[in-house]
């Protein structure tokens, strides 16, 4: 009988299977390593696209996927596990740290009074290189930030409407409204990108 | 028959459900996809509000992540780190992970001190001399008190020797013989404390 491939556990008819989110935090609670390699694997894709969407920086999207994932690490059997996993979790923390530090970024700005210099590599990058996704990148990073994390979790993470209100702890229609405005600005800002791109739809 | 002023109102709420929920009808409420579905099927000033804003949709996910490569580096140093780190306080036993743990900013530090000391630090010493759970050997104790010996012996002998100088000033007015054999002493005494200390 052929052992089962590390981190599967054999179904009723015989399939492999991925172990659940629960059951890997239960083994990870007991110190299991691979359990979390596991978890790990699963969710950083998704946990750093959030990160980087609202930070904008690669480097501080992983600082805060690193963090939100030593969190899971340390909280072990303390976390509670239903239907869809650690998913909805590890987004509301990492979406809450990206959001301090947006937030103390801002403070250090004001209290030192430094020009926000950071941005203008990027946007004479997207200005010359005529990227379109280091300007649709700029485009988000202008949005305020509950905008840019409203728009975050529906648009990129797949949330409904009620939840994000429920990641955000405000209300539906604080969501549609921010929704709203944020596609709006994403709009004007990327007009010559969206009406390029259908331009070449018709010409195809 | 739809009247105009229905039909504008109807391209207006079309317009508003967009702006919230994009081009992607999946993502309307379902009461906006029954109410606008023929709306959009037949008027083209309806379709083009849509096609616009699948366009944007379409343009919102080219927004960077990070690559593939950078995420798989991540999830490799996010695991070396819990398994560093152990757990509550404890440590997570080498038994029950196979997972690599490379450990490199520790390693980095580790040889960097070794380098300013000109040590050969032996292989755990080389990852745990740095990390949180450095246990320290008897080498490691004996290097320290070399070291602290060694600034003692300094500290003493900068103090001797100002002592030594101070001692010429308030002689000024001696015979020089009397000023060497005073300096010559407080020669010695430096040697005998070092030799002491040594």
């Amino acid at each position: 009988m052929k052992p089962n491939a590390p981190g599967k556990t054999e179904a009723a008819g015989g399939a492999m299977q991925e172990p659940s989110d629960a059951v890997l935090v239960q083994r990870m609670s007991g110190g299991d390593a691979d359990a979390f390699a596991l978890l790990v694997n699963r969710h950083v894709g998704a946990v750093s696209a959030v990160a980087r969407r609202l930070l904008g920086d690669d480097g501080e999207a992983e600082d805060v996927t690193q963090e939100a994932l030593l969190k899971l690490w340390r909280l072990g059997a303390g976390l509670s596990i239903d239907g869809p996993g650690v998913r909805p979790w590890l987004r509301r923390v990492v979406s809450n740290m990206a959001i301090d530090r947006i937030r103390s970024r801002r403070r250090v700005d004001v209290t030192d009074d430094v020009p926000e210099v950071a941005e203008a590599p990027r946007q004479m990058q997207a200005l010359e290189g005529n990227e379109v996704s280091v300007r649709v990148d700029v485009a988000l990073q202008a949005l305020p930030e509950r905008q840019r994390l409203a728009l975050t979790l529906f648009h990129f993470e797949g949330l409904s409407q009620m939840e994000v209100a429920a990641a955000m702890n405000v209300s539906d229609e604080a969501v549609e409204s921010l929704l709203a405005r944020a596609r709006r600005s994403l709009k004007t800002a990327l007009a010559g990108e969206w009406r390029d791109l259908l331009a070449s739809d018709e010409r195809v | 028959m739809t009247t105009s002023g229905q039909k504008r109102s109807e391209i207006e709420r079309l317009q508003a459900v967009v702006d919230v929920h994009g081009g992607d009808r999946e993502r309307w409420p379902a009461a906006d996809r029954l109410a606008l579905g023929a709306l959009v099927a037949h008027d083209d000033e309806a379709a083009a509000i849509v096609r616009e804003a699948l366009a944007l949709d379409r343009l919102l996910n080219v927004a960077p992540a990070l690559s593939p490569e950078r995420e798989a580096r991540l999830a490799q140093r996010i695991v070396a780190a819990a398994v560093k780190e152990g757990r509550w306080g404890g440590e997570t036993s080498s038994a029950q992970s196979s997972v690599a743990v490379p450990q490199r900013q520790h390693i980095e530090a580790a040889e960097v001190g070794a380098t300013a000391t000109g040590l050969k630090l032996p292989p755990r010493a080389r990852v745990h001399l740095w990390g949180r759970r450095a246990t320290q050997g008897p080498w490691q104790s004996a290097v320290m008190m070399v070291l602290a010996l060694g600034v003692g012996v300094l500290a003493g002998a900068t103090l001797l020797a100002g002592d030594a100088a101070n001692s010429t000033f308030t002689l000024a007015d001696a015979s020089e013989d009397v000023v060497l054999q005073q300096l010559v002493a407080g020669d010695e005494t430096l040697d005998a404390i070092a030799e002491d200390l040594l």
